[in-house]
């Protein structure tokens, strides 16, 4: 139901809009979290929940003095517990993320990923910036608590287009940061030169911040379903090689899929949270897999 | 099978149009963008390297396809049956040198050899001569031969009937029988004895008459023809008419004739008004009514109407009568036997040629046809889903 209005909206009319990819994001999250609760955690924070007698053992920073005064009861102060971790976006946004499927490329659907998660992050009140790489430029959005920052955000996303290819260029150094937690939510490819980006995501890596990798393959990348000889061009390279699809499919799927478990193992080595995402997948249920697996991990 | 115009078959060298274009084609299909060629191997379906083939199936289903079409323009038959090519030969023939020199070559080239004979019968056993040759062509016909030339004397009498059309597996040799000489019958005259001979060759028959002193024993010879005449009175002047007439056949004709009783007679002239006696004669009744000069009424028996001088001589009463009397069924086989004139295999070629120009559409093989356009479609889809 929510999959099919999703992809409706699915398209560059309404993708390359701000008010477009924001409805994207409010439909995508608003379609999963009606229904669920708050948060199930209380302790201190800016939203009132409820007081509570004192009982030993209590925080005595939560004791409300004000509420002993008139009723000489000790009662504790409870609200919401608020998150304030930094959600920082990246973005690979080199040529080889136009590659599309059913006319949705690599590179739009990253983008109704980012918004959705970043619609979650506003409603969370989280920060959240965009950091946009690739070998000629690299975009960024600082992660600002700012009740513009979500427009501001969604404008930015609109303007990335997919160019140049993913190449070390020492620029991305800035976007290291070892001292805030922080969570970095990366939407790549993973189609690099000489394992630069397994590089730079284990540089991105420090013991207090939290990576998410989300892999974006397409169906037929991962299972080559043409039939026939073809002839395939590199996005970025523009090298072509032509290749009998029905000779080659078996081994190619072994040979990506062998590809995709090398990387998974590599990340769990690192502690890098690591989802492979079809094109195909909905945006919704990819963002309710990644939310649910996040839960059960935290609890 | 036949092929009816074995020219085409110079289209075969299309063959090699798709073989080449298999060889060469390094077209690039659909390109189709990839994020990375890095799990994708160049397969070896470069056509350079040695001779590979791309696409086996279509190629050989192309080449199919091809064959097919050339063999339709060919005007290939197809024939259920295996295939037999037969040489008919005409027992006429036997001892004819050229005939034979021709059917031995045709043996040597796989021919099966058949007596021209109701049935066909082999070479080993023996043929009856036959009467109608076109009864053994449409006997031909049915035998579902791949070829067969016929060889023989193509005797006119044999031909009953208007020509036709021989059909396009059946070729027609004739060899011409040499001149031949006969003897029909010979008649013994007083002063000399007379044969009448026969001279037949291909293009005519005819007929001399030679004097001999003594006949061969073996010779057909014919009686004196007794003729009797009744003459009463009120016909004198018919009578005179049919005595000048015997006495010019007497003259002219090489035949004896005699008069006698009517009782010996073999023919009986009655120019009376009286009742005919019974009698084992043929009776030639002469009567002054009108109608027709001479015609036959009964088995035996013919009638004369209305005999003057004047009708007589226009309507050559002589000649009918003496080809009345003078008539030997005898003779007649016996020439009919020795007849040798003949038709030309042209003229019974040409009227073939002149069918099979008119009739190539009936050629159409159409399973061929079926087969044909099928493996076009069945190429055409396996294209499409190679997308070659």
């Amino acid at each position: 139901m929510i999959d099919a209005r999703v992809k409706e909206l699915l398209n560059p009319a309404v993708l390359n809009t701000v008010s477009g990819l924001e409805l994207i994001a409010r439909v995508i999250v608003e379609g999963f979290m009606s229904g669920s609760n708050k948060s199930q955690s209380v302790g201190s924070g800016q939203e009132f929940s409820q007081y509570r007698n004192y009982q030993p053992g209590d925080d005595l920073r939560q004791l409300d003095w004000k509420m002993f005064a008139r009723s000489e009861r000790y009662y504790i102060k409870e609200a919401e517990i608020e998150t304030n971790i930094t959600v920082k976006f990246m973005l690979d946004a080199s040529r080889s993320m136009a590659y599309a499927e059913d006319g949705l490329s690599k590179l739009q659907f990253a983008k109704v990923l980012m918004a959705a998660l970043a619609f979650l992050a506003r409603k969370q009140s989280d920060t959240f910036g965009l950091f946009a790489v690739n070998d000629k430029q690299i975009k960024a959005l600082l992660p600002r608590f700012e009740q513009q920052q979500f427009m501001r955000f969604l404008l930015e996303l609109i303007n990335i287009q997919s160019e140049g290819k993913w190449e070390s260029s020492g620029r991305e150094e800035q976007l290291f940061d070892h001292h805030g937690k922080e969570m970095i939510v990366f939407f790549t490819d993973l189609y690099d030169a000489d394992g630069d980006l397994l590089n730079f995501i284990s540089r991105l890596k420090t013991p207090r911040n939290e990576v998410v990798i989300f892999h974006l393959m397409g169906k037929q990348e991962l299972e080559l379903e043409y039939e026939g000889s073809l002839t395939f061009e590199d996005l970025e390279t523009k090298a072509r090689t032509k290749v009998n699809t029905v000779l080659q499919r078996k081994e190619y799927a072994a040979r990506v899929a062998a590809w995709i478990q090398n990387t998974r193992m590599w990340m769990l080595e690192k502690d890098i949270s690591y989802h492979v995402v079809t094109l195909q997948q909905g945006a919704d249920s990819v963002l309710r897999d990644f939310l649910v697996t996040r839960k059960r991990l935290a609890r | 099978m036949m092929l009816a115009q074995p020219a085409y078959l110079w289209a075969f060298l299309a063959l090699s149009i798709p073989i080449a274009i298999h060889l060469l084609s390094r077209k690039e299909g659909r390109v189709i963008p990839m994020g990375s060629l890095r799990h994708l191997h160049e397969s070896a379906s470069q056509q350079f390297r040695g001779i590979k083939l791309n696409e086996l199936v279509l190629l050989a289903l192309r080449l199919w396809v091809l064959l097919l079409f050339v063999l339709l323009l060919a005007g290939l038959m197809l024939n259920t049956g295996e295939q037999k090519k037969w040489l008919v030969y005409d027992p006429i023939l036997i001892g004819h040198q050229e005939a034979n020199t021709f059917a031995d070559s045709l043996q040597a080239q796989g021919y099966e050899w058949h007596w021209m004979a109701t049935g066909f019968p082999t070479k080993d056993q023996s043929p009856e001569p036959l009467q109608n040759y076109w009864q053994v062509i449409n006997e031909l016909k049915t035998q579902r031969l791949s070829e067969a030339v016929v060889v023989s004397a193509s005797l006119l009498k044999n031909f009953n009937g208007a020509l036709q059309p021989l059909p396009d597996q059946i070729s027609w040799q004739t060899f011409e029988l040499p001149e031949h000489r006969f003897s029909t019958f010979g008649v013994k005259q007083s002063k000399f004895n007379i044969v009448r001979n026969g001279i037949s060759n291909s293009s005519h028959t005819r007929f001399v008459t030679d004097t001999v002193a003594a006949l061969p024993d073996t010779l057909r010879t014919w009686a004196p023809i007794q003729v009797a005449i009744q003459a009463d009175k009120g016909f004198e002047s018919e009578t005179r008419l049919v005595e000048a007439s015997l006495t010019a056949i007497k003259k002219i004709l090489p035949i004896e004739m005699v008069t006698t009783e009517i009782a010996q007679a073999d023919w009986v002239f009655w120019l009376s008004g009286k009742t005919i006696p019974a009698t084992q004669a043929n009776v030639i009744v002469v009567k002054a009514t009108a109608g027709k000069l001479l015609e036959q009424v009964a088995a035996k028996q013919w009638r004369v109407h209305d005999l003057t001088m004047e009708r007589a001589i226009q309507e050559n009463f002589t000649v009918q009568l003496a080809s009345l009397l003078t008539t030997h069924p005898e003779t007649e086989q016996v020439i009919a036997a020795n007849d040798r004139r003949s038709i030309s295999s042209q003229q019974l070629t040409t009227s073939t040629q002149a069918r099979a120009m008119g009739g190539a559409s009936e050629k159409v093989s159409w399973p061929l046809f079926i087969l044909f356009l099928v493996s076009l479609v069945a190429e055409r889809i396996l294209a499409f889903v190679r997308r070659q």
